[in-house]
């Protein structure tokens, strides 16, 4: 979806009364226009980049880089790695979205909308290759500004061999699935982990309005 | 400082990820009546919509097209606005007429398991009254899908199939309802309210599937002038209804009314709470360097013993906050802490740019530097300080509670008096601005005409001379539009200071708008001062002066106004004419912790009449404001003129809240004020309250929850 339907209307609104306009940077008619504009056409559809994508053209990429796709949004991005500190490592796209990782799990995400502000993952990383249950946490900002702290129940399956491919080498890695739920939402992430513990590939939900990416690491 | 030259887009543009909707609540809500109103089809329910949820409805009913502003002010009051036009209005081929109207419903039971919800509501309870009526509902819901309703109304509400009023038992003077003597409109009908007749009513709705609600209902309203009049005979009380809301944001309504015609609605509903666009687009944020083993053996920074040291930290330290949307000011280095003192220019929340700033220090700062002292700067006063550890930042970073946390481990409070004594850099900051934009002037719901506007370009400019001291103008040049011009339509019988707009309106060469020299600056610690010379406003210049305390974690300040103004001339050049006048306020500020901004000012107005203003905001966290504000002054109701006393409904919305990018703009609009001479301020910008609210306590507290954004 290109735009939501309310902020067509309320920059229709908004177009309607514009003289609070400031001095300082870009009549605010022009991004007013702009947004109706992309709304209106459906311009700014971002692709999936994917296909096209191949061991050769990923030759340039230096360190870790990751490759992430938002299903509901049926784009991907090319993201490298920006910083690794205790708190995460953390992947930015050119266009200043971030995602940060413990081991392979999200950590926080900004610039989608939906962001996952904060997350503890360790129970259920420490419950890897169990089927025991472990509790996440989720912070998610509110369209009030606040926080809402979200608390997930999960279940791990017993890890099962399944080879895969990233953009043409192969890797010997299990795959593990947490099934999560609260009293509102439940997810089922999957993860690819090899011998040497590293998330090669993962499926991760996010939070409702962004739903689940796609992550590959090259 | 390793990061920043790698941290892309900070110039993004794109939006290459674009949002998408969240799914539609599913507990059952009311649909909007014809009157714009949560209800059936023209009759009202006990229901109460969303908590803050905004309605505007166009109702086409007969001779009658309404139009209806309602806002849910609280989980159980809310209050409408409505600009009806209503044809035939003396008699069958004769003129329309355009009437204002209010209402206000409370909904003074909640439905229990056996017992239904239970509303009061008066509907048209200020001014000419055509539409008055008022009501007693209650509606039960059954398995969340069917809703009966049943209630008693009286006026109009109570002329279909009347009976003598019940309340009569109490004092007989219920019994009857007079004639509504208005004067000059705009004051409560007290004298009517629940008197005369009442009537039953009652009806049903049915939700037949997620999108489509089936309505029917017996009005207890008997189109008793219309059918007197001639202008239209119902045949039947019983109305049907369908309406369809296939997405959250609207709903259209069709009837068959009164077995006669059809009605239609439309319905734009407005959730301030729920901001689609969330975090929104805003780019992300350097991540926190946390200062390990491997940071301290790997990384090396600038010595800020040193003069060049401080200067190249500076430097690094102003470029990455510019890149995030603030301008660095000045950086004081202590031991083992800094003061940073910026300009917040992109984010309507303060701890948003706060936590950005804090995270870029930890990259910027030797390792020995542990606290920051983070002072925004307005109008080149420093308006607080908020005090935040790096080892919190450290540990806090990514973490559920963080925001919690982080703030409970901040101290906030004044800025520092004087600049210390220790090493300082300063950045350079821009001075000069300009912007030239369209620009429409709005009036809407005039008596005469639904919608006038006044379009025009203007060319501003500011030049701050110093930080504190800023020269601005704008002028303006007209492109045509049906605002009134020249005689005033309805003269008041004080002296003519905004009923004249008219003669300002006719003018088609440029015109100055303003073009004043302000000067700001802190007598105390929490005390801030504003004087304006100059062009003040299109109609009146001269000098403005203010006084505000306002203490940084303070629910309450207290401002001081004094204007000395003359009347411009109505070309808008540099001549003024005869009138001048001294105007003044004190004012109080209250912000209320449940989320409602109360304001009184007292003192002189622009005609020279003495009084108060009041008014109430409900303020969202988010930025998002709908009020309203009422001025009671010695000017009599007739020399007033049409309304009475000035009022006025007014909606201001964040411009992140629908862009999704940062911004600290709003768009504002006031609703329904009719413009006098009694009750009138001049308009000057730069007003002291508005200047340092953000950046203090508590809004400070309410934004807190971007910190981390």
């Amino acid at each position: 979806m290109a735009l939501g339907f309310a902020r067509s209307v309320a920059a229709g609104l908004a177009a309607l009364t514009l003289s609070g306009c400031s001095t300082n940077d870009r009549p605010l008619f022009v991004d007013v226009g702009t947004t109706l504009f992309q709304g209106l056409t459906g311009q700014n559809q971002a692709v999936d980049l994917r296909a096209g994508l191949t061991r050769e053209a990923l030759k340039p990429v230096e360190g870790t880089a990751i490759v992430v796709y938002i299903e509901e949004r049926g784009v991907s991005a090319l993201m490298g790695e920006l910083i690794a500190t205790p708190n995460g490592r953390t992947f930015v796209t050119s266009d200043g979205i971030s995602l940060t990782f413990e081991t392979g799990f999200l950590k926080s995400t900004r610039g989608l909308g939906g962001d996952l502000m904060g997350a503890e993952t360790l129970a259920v990383r420490q419950a890897l290759g169990t089927t025991g249950q472990a509790v996440r946490v989720h912070d998610y900002l509110t369209g009030e500004d606040g926080i809402e702290q979200r608390r997930f129940t999960c279940t791990l399956s017993t890890p099962v061999r399944e080879p895969i491919v990233i953009y043409e080498i192969q890797y010997q890695t299990a795959r593990i699935t947490e099934s999560c739920s609260d009293e509102r939402d439940s997810f089922t992430n999957d993860y690819w982990i090899d011998a040497q513990g590293v998330v090669r590939k993962s499926r991760q939900w996010l939070s409702p309005s962004v739903g689940y990416l796609e992550i590959e690491r090259i | 400082m390793p990061h920043f030259s790698r941290l892309p887009g900070l110039t993004a543009t794109a939006l290459a990820l674009v949002l998408g909707a969240p799914a539609m609540a599913q507990e059952q809500v009311p649909t909007y009546t014809l009157y714009g109103t949560p209800g059936l089809i023209e009759m009202p329910t006990a229901q109460s919509a969303p908590d803050g949820e905004i309605g505007l409805t166009y109702g086409a009913v007969l001779d009658q097209r309404r139009t209806t502003f309602t806002f849910q002010v609280t989980p159980r009051i809310s209050g409408s606005f409505r600009y009806s036009r209503i044809d035939e209005f003396f008699g069958p081929g004769e003129d329309e007429t355009y009437d204002r109207s209010f209402d206000l419903r409370v909904r003074v039971l909640d439905e229990s398991r056996y017992l239904p919800a239970v509303a009061v509501g008066l509907q048209d309870f200020l001014g000419t009254g055509l539409l008055s009526g008022e009501y007693v509902v209650a509606t039960k819901t059954f398995g969340g899908r069917v809703a009966v309703t049943g209630g008693l109304g009286w006026g109009r509400l109570g002329s279909q199939g009347g009976f003598e009023n019940p309340l009569g038992a109490i004092d007989e003077r219920f019994e009857v309802r007079p004639e509504i003597d208005f004067g000059e409109g705009g004051t409560v009908n007290d004298d009517v309210l629940f008197r005369g007749d009442a009537a039953p009513f009652g009806g049903v709705s049915v939700k037949l599937t997620d999108t489509l609600t089936f309505k029917a209902e017996y009005s207890s309203d008997a189109y008793a002038r219309e059918d007197a009049l001639g202008t239209f005979e119902p045949s039947s009380p019983v109305n049907f209804g369908l309406t369809y809301r296939p997405r959250k944001e609207f709903e259209l309504g069709v009837s068959y009314l009164y077995g006669e015609e059809l009605g239609i609605s439309g319905t734009l509903i407005l959730d301030p709470k729920s901001r689609e666009t969330v975090g929104g687009q805003d780019i992300a944020p350097l991540p926190v360097l946390v200062r390990t083993q491997d940071v301290l053996a790997s990384e090396s920074w600038e010595d800020p013993s040193t003069a060049a040291g401080r200067e190249t930290i500076t430097g690094e330290i102003g470029q990455a906050m510019k890149g995030e949307g603030m301008t660095l000011v000045s950086l004081v280095f202590g031991d083992r802490q800094v003061r940073v003192r910026y300009v917040n220019d992109d984010f309507r929340s303060y701890p948003q740019g706060m936590g950005r700033i804090a995270r870029i220090l930890t990259h910027g700062l030797p390792p020995e530097y542990e606290l920051f002292i983070l002072e925004p700067v307005e109008k080149g006063l420093p308006v607080s300080s908020v005090q935040i550890r790096r080892s919190d930042m450290e540990r806090l970073e990514n973490r559920p509670g963080a925001t919690q946390l982080s703030y409970d481990r901040s101290v906030i409070g004044p800025a520092a008096a004087a600049p210390a004594l220790a090493p300082r850099e300063v950045y350079e900051i821009p001075r000069f601005s300009w912007n030239i934009a369209p620009d429409l002037d709005l009036s809407a719901f005039d008596a005469s005409e639904p919608l006038r506007a006044g379009l025009g370009v203007e060319l501003s400019s500011s030049y701050a001379i110093r930080p504190n001291l800023i020269v601005s103008g704008a002028i303006r040049q007209s492109l045509g539009g049906n605002l009134e011009e020249g005689d005033p339509i309805r003269a008041s019988g004080l002296e003519p200071v905004r009923t004249n707009v008219g003669f300002y309106n006719e003018v088609d060469t440029v015109t100055l708008k303003d073009l004043t020299l302000a000067y700001y600056f802190k007598p105390g610690q929490e005390v801030f001062g504003r004087v304006t010379a100059g062009y003040l406003e299109r109609m009146f210049g001269g000098v403005s002066s203010e006084l505000l305390w306002s203490p940084v974690n303070s629910r309450l300040a207290l401002g001081l106004e004094v204007n000395a103004v003359q009347q411009r001339e109505f070309e808008q050049g540099l001549g003024f004419q005869d009138y001048d006048v001294v105007t003044g306020h004190v004012s109080a500020y209250y912000d209320f912790d449940n989320g409602f901004m109360g304001q009184v000012d007292m003192g002189r107005y622009l005609a020279g009449d003495t009084g108060a203003t009041v008014s109430l905001d409900r303020e969202f966290d988010n930025g998002f404001r709908v009020g309203g504000y009422f001025t009671l002054t010695d000017a009599t109701e007739e020399d007033f003129g049409e309304g009475s006393f000035d009022k006025g409904i007014r909606i201001s919305i964040p411009v992140d809240w629908f862009l999704g990018t940062p911004s600290r703009r709003t768009v504002s609009t006031n609703l329904s004020s009719l413009t006098r001479d009694g009750g009138q301020r001049v308009r000057v910008g730069g007003r002291l309250y508005d200047t340092v609210k953000g950046g203090q306590n508590p809004d400070l507290s309410e934004d807190w929850g971007r910190f981390w954004r």
